[in-house]
C-alpha cells in the first residue's frame, strides 16, 4: 500500500532535502527507509493540526536536527564518521565558484552579442543656397541580428558547461533554482539581442540605445539579484549541512 | 576526557536503546510517532523524535521488526512496527544480559558510596 500524498510545506521539504543529503553514502534502501520514516512520522504529526507554519516548525522540533537523525543513521559505521560532513558538492566554496563563473558567462554573452550590433548612418553633403557646404545625416540603420545571439552564446557553452557540472551534482539547489542557473544566460543573450531590435522597430534608432540600456539593466539588477539570491541561499543551506 | 550530561546519557543510551524499542513493541505493533512519543517521554531514552527511524531501519535490516501499512482514521496510513520472532527472542537475551549488567553496575555504585 502506498502513502497518501504529503504536505508540501517547503520547511518540511528542505528538511527532508537536508537530511536526504547527510544520508549521502548509505546504502540507497535504509536511506529512503530513514528519510520516508520522518516523513511520514512528521505527516502524521501534523495530521491532526491546521498545517500552518507553527504547527509545521513545532513538528520539526520534536524530529530534531537532521545532523542529529543522520548521527544516529551513520552510528557504527567507518564513513563518514560520528560527526557526518556534507559531500564536497554540497561545501560553501561551491556556490562562489559557481557565481564567478555564471558572472563571466554573462559577461561573455553581453560583450559578444553588443559587440555584434551595428548601428550605421548615411550621410550626404548639402551646399546651401550661400555656398557653404554642410554634411547632414539622412538615414541611421541598426543591423542587430539573431545571429549574435547565437554567437555569444556558442562562446560562453565552455563557461556554461562548467556550471551545468557544479550546478548537476550539487545538492544545494532545487530543481527549479538549477534551472534557472542554467536558463540566465539564455535569457540574457535573448534580452540583449531582442530588446535594441524592439526598440529600433518601434521608434528607430533611439530605441536600438533604450533597448541596450535596459538589456543592460535587466542583466545587472535581475540577473545580479537572481545570482545573489541563489548563491547566498546556497551557502545557508551550505552551513545548515556542515553542523 | 569526562563526558558531560548528555554525552553520559548518549554512551548510556547505545546498545539499550534498540532493545527499549523491542520491549515497545512486545505488546503489539505500533506507528513511528507512537513509537517516539513513548521513548521522547522524559527525555532520557531518547531526546530527538527522527533519531527513531534510522534504529528502527536497523532493527528492520536485523530482521528483529517489521513493517506493514494500516489505514488510519485520523489521517494517511500509517506503517506499523511488529516484533518478529527473532527480535522477540533478542529481547529475551537482553533482558537476562541486562538484569546482571544493572545489578553489578548497581553494586559497583553501591560499594563505593554513590548510591545512598
Amino acid at each position: 500500500m502506498n502513502q497518501q500524498p504529503y504536505t508540501a510545506h517547503p520547511l518540511v521539504a528542505r528538511y527532508l532535502h537536508d537530511l536526504d543529503v547527510l544520508l549521502q553514502g548509505i546504502e540507497p534502501v535504509e536511506r529512503a527507509e530513514v528519510v520516508e520514516g520522518v516523513r511520514e512520522h512528521i505527516e502524521t504529526s501534523l495530521s491532526d493540526t491546521d498545517r500552518a507554519d507553527s504547527d509545521v516548525r513545532a513538528a520539526l522540533d520534536e524530529v530534531g536536527p537532521a545532523t542529529a537523525v543522520a548521527e544516529e543513521a551513520w552510528t557504527g559505521r567507518t564513513l563518514p564518521g560520528p560527526s557526518p560532513r556534507p559531500p564536497v558538492s554540497s561545501r560553501a566554496w561551491l556556490p562562489f565558484t559557481v557565481a564567478g563563473f555564471e558572472a563571466t558567462t554573462l559577461l561573455v554573452v553581453t560583450v559578444v552579442v553588443g559587440g555584434s550590433a551595428v548601428v550605421s548612418s548615411s550621410s550626404a553633403t548639402v551646399t546651401t543656397p550661400d555656398g557653404q557646404t554642410t554634411t547632414e545625416v539622412t538615414q541611421s540603420s541598426f543591423d542587430g541580428s539573431i545571429g549574435g545571439a547565437v554567437t555569444a552564446l556558442f562562446a560562453a557553452i565552455p563557461f556554461w558547461l562548467v556550471i551545468l557540472v557544479l550546478v548537476g551534482v550539487s545538492a544545494l539547489w532545487t530543481a527549479r533554482q538549477k534551472t534557472v542557473l542554467l536558463a540566465l544566460p539564455l535569457a540574457t543573450a535573448i534580452v540583449f539581442a531582442g530588446l535594441p531590435m524592439l526598440g529600433y522597430a518601434l521608434i528607430g534608432i533611439n530605441g536600438v540605445y533604450a533597448g541596450a540600456w535596459t538589456a543592460l539593466a535587466l542583466t545587472v539588477g535581475g540577473g545580479g539579484f537572481l545570482m545573489w539570491a541563489l548563491v547566498r541561499g546556497a551557502v545557508r543551506r551550505s552551513r545548515v549541512l556542515a553542523r | 576526557m569526562v563526558p558531560g550530561g548528555d554525552t553520559k546519557l548518549s554512551h548510556l543510551r547505545r546498545g539499550a536503546l534498540e532493545y527499549c524499542v523491542l520491549a515497545l513493541l512486545a505488546r503489539h505493533e505500533r506507528y513511528g510517532l507512537d513509537i517516539a512519543r513513548e521513548l521522547t517521554t522524559n527525555g532520557v531514552l531518547m531526546s530527538s523524535e527522527g533519531t527513531l527511524y534510522p534504529l528502527l531501519a536497523r532493527l528492520r535490516k536485523a530482521g528483529w521488526v517489521s513493517t506493514s501499512w494500516q489505514e488510519s482514521t485520523e489521517g494517511p496510513p500509517r506503517r506499523y512496527y511488529s516484533l518478529t520472532e527473532t527480535g522477540a527472542t533478542a529481547l529475551e537475551d537482553f533482558r537476562a544480559a541486562w538484569t546482571v549488567f544493572r545489578d553489578a553496575v548497581d553494586a559497583a555504585l553501591v560499594s563505593s558510596g554513590e548510591i545512598a
